[in-house]
């Protein structure tokens, strides 16, 4: 069932065994997986089905640290969360991301990948992947595409399964339907309340805009608003915890991770170049899907140089960035590879025609460049290593609920500089080993993070997991540590977070997080 | 500042095998400079990397660094494609053992920035 909070009396309360806050490929995933097994659900979100400005700007706050878009811009309030906008680009974490390693401090997650591939096979189920298949050379043989061959002892090929599904409308629609799930739209979750003895919750409180006031009351409560709000509604709710829910050791909010990337280098090839559009670029399979090929250093060679993990992007030099109408026109491409349309169709439109000179321009450089070249920008993304003083607060300024706003201090450790500034060193000692071309910097030195630094939009760590309170908010279960009915779900919840896009781990955490509280239920 | 026009002539190009005049086979400065490629974007390169101060600035000292270097050939060597090989085996070696040297950003092998080098510093073939 669909409801939307206008349409519920003041005061009322929504009840459930399970209440999610969020309506992102997260807490979509946990209702999905839940709804199946009979459970009762109920999902509260705090936009509608689109996007709205006012509930956007909810989600605004501060950023204290290197430049990048606003914080609004960075997320989607509305059913489906981000899933509304994202590249759709996934891949599993890599086994070591799961280890401790003893040069990057606070690494390591509580148990092994192992424990995941269930669900990460389950979470390309979800998104639909078909095939499944993570092995360059043998895309490059099944598509009769070149791929390098860059030195084995110090690179290796990633592949990423790209597939922009929306969460909401791709997957989870049938939740509509459902009649032991309630979807509540417009219902932003404002604080947690805790029982008396602080050891579980005992009711949501939520709002809407249009000044509604509603409490929501479950067996379990799961959060899952997004790698930063998963951590705001924690530190939101300090009535009987003064720090914070889930706070008692400072460590809500703090080890925020990204995934920054940057323009490294240009690669120069030797021999016949490769194709401007071939396994490094998105190259599109069919049925809204796609793969993109990637470098990463070996794990040896990390380990030895102490460095945190990376992936290497090759872009063919000059295809420039799309913009204007251009850019509108390639997100209603993708949109139609996904037989869908976009929710501002008409905008989407209007900039189009209004920019016809761009897209035509655009759409000649395309076709232009689909040919070999020789040289290609290097892009390099590091794993930001886990560091306590990178952390999301709370700053003076309140939203539209007199809620305070979400501030984000990002912060770099030498390690992090170290990273970026080495791998693509490594990267050009290995297409020089292999003879496949030379690489020039364009880092210049350890000490700063290129202009050109940009984030992933993938927010990790604030709510990281861990066996030990004192260093995580969650325990291997995605359980708030003393609080008995609290999970999250999402990003937040990563402690170390590899070069890989989360999305995909996120999913499959989700559904691992699901069958816990179906065997929790069950138990009652 | 390397050009990039240049630097596929030279570096990454690997250039190509330069023809030795007639009886300058026996030399080994001869040898060894069309085994590097005798040629301006090879010599561009080589004064980027004496510029850069990456290597040493003495043919003799380059030529017998390299020599040195390439154990497995004979000294007296004279066939430009033996020293090509050679020297692209050394090249890769040091590239895998980050045996590096940066030249205006570029990341080059030691042992080819000493080659580029010792073709800058050395009179072009007859
Ligand atoms: C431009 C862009 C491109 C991206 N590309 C990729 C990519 O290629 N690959 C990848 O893996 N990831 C990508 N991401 C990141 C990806 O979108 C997120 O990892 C993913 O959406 C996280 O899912 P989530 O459910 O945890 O959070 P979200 O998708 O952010 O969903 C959170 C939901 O919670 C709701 N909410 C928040 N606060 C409250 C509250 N107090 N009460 C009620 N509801 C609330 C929000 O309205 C939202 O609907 C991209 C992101 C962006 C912005």
């Amino acid at each position: 069932m669909l409801v939307d909070t206008d349409a519920l009396e003041d005061d009322s309360a929504i009840e459930a065994d399970v209440c999610i806050v969020g309506a992102g490929p997260a807490g979509l995933t946990v209702a999905k997986e839940l709804a199946a097994g009979g459970v009762r659900v109920a999902v509260l979100e705090s936009g509608g089905d689109g996007v709205e400005p006012e509930v956007s700007a909810l989600a605004d706050g501060e950023i204290d640290g290197i430049a990048v878009q606003p914080l609004e811009a960075t997320r989607v309030r509305a059913l489906g969360g981000t899933s509304n906008v994202w590249t759709g680009q996934c891949r599993m974490l890599d086994e070591e991301d799961f280890l401790p390693r003893a040069w990057v401090p606070d690494s390591g997650w509580p148990f092994r990948r192992s424990e995941l591939e269930p669900y990460y096979a389950k979470a390309h189920r979800i998104i639909r992947f078909r095939p499944v298949d993570y092995d360059m050379a043998k895309w490059s043989a099944r598509l009769g595409q070149p791929c390098l061959r860059p030195s084995e002892k110090i690179a290796f090929h990633r592949v990423s399964l790209c597939k922009p599904v929306n969460f909401w409308s791709d997957y989870a629609l049938d939740l509509k339907a459902a009649r032991n799930v309630t979807v509540v739209t417009h219902a932003t979750v404002l604080a947690i309340r805790l029982t008396e003895d602080e050891g579980a919750v005992v009711r949501l409180d939520v709002g809407n805009l249009r000044g509604k006031r509603l409490t929501a009351r479950a067996r379990h409560y799961v959060l899952a608003c997004g790698g930063l709000d998963n951590a705001r509604l924690l530190l939101l709710s300090d009535d009987v915890q003064a720090c914070g829910v889930g706070n008692r050791h400072d460590v809500v909010g703090r080890f925020f991770m990204e995934h920054p990337r940057f323009i490294s280098g240009t690669l120069l090839l030797a021999g016949l170049g490769l194709p401007a559009r071939g396994l490094y670029s998105e190259y599109y399979l069919g049925e809204g899907q796609a793969i993109r090929g990637d470098l990463g250093i070996v794990p040896e060679v990390r380990e030895r140089e102490r460095i945190a993990n990376v992936a290497g992007r090759l872009e063919a030099a000059g295809k420039e960035e799309y913009v204007g109408g251009a850019r509108a026109a390639v997100r209603l491409f993708r949109h139609l590879r996904q037989r869908r349309l976009p929710h501002d169709l008409g905008d989407t439109l209007w900039q189009i025609i209004t920019d016809a000179d761009e897209v035509a321009a655009a759409a000649y450089r395309r076709f232009a460049s689909d040919q070999n070249v020789s040289t290609f920008t290097v892009t390099t993304l590091i794993e930001q290593a886990p560091n306590r003083e990178s952390r999301l607060t709370l700053c003076e300024r309140t939203d539209a609920f007199g809620q305070r706003r979400p501030r984000l201090v990002w912060r770099f450790c030498e390690l992090d500089r170290r990273t970026a500034f080495r791998a693509v060193e490594l990267l050009a000692q290995a297409v020089g080993a292999a003879d496949i071309g030379r690489i020039r910097l364009e880092v210049a030195s350890e000490q700063v993070f290129p202009p050109s630094t940009e984030w992933g939009h993938h927010h990790m760590g604030t709510t990281r997991m861990s066996d030990d309170p004192r260093t995580g908010v969650v325990d291997r279960d995605a359980k708030v540590h003393g609080i008995a009915n609290l999970f999250i779900a999402g990003a937040s919840v990563f402690p170390t977070s590899g070069s890989a896009p989360p999305t995909l781990t996120v999913v499959a955490l989700a559904a691992r997080l699901a069958d816990h509280l179906r065997r929790r239920l069950a138990a009652l | 500042m390397i050009s990039r026009r240049y630097f596929l002539g030279g570096a990454v190009g690997l250039g190509s095998l330069a023809v030795l005049p007639a009886g300058a086979a026996t030399r080994p400065r001869d040898a060894w400079l069309a085994a590097i490629g005798d040629s301006p974007a090879v010599r561009s390169v080589g004064a980027a990397c004496l510029r850069c101060g990456v290597v040493e600035a003495d043919r003799q000292v380059l030529l017998r660094s390299l020599m040195t270097a390439l154990a497995t050939l004979a000294p007296q060597e004279a066939d430009p494609a033996a020293i090509r090989a050679a020297l692209g085996a050394l090249r890769r070696s040091d590239f895998a053992a980050g045996e590096v040297v940066n030249v205006d950003g570029w990341i080059l092998a030691r042992s080819e920035a000493r080659a580029y080098a010792f073709a800058a510093l050395s009179a072009p073939l007859a």
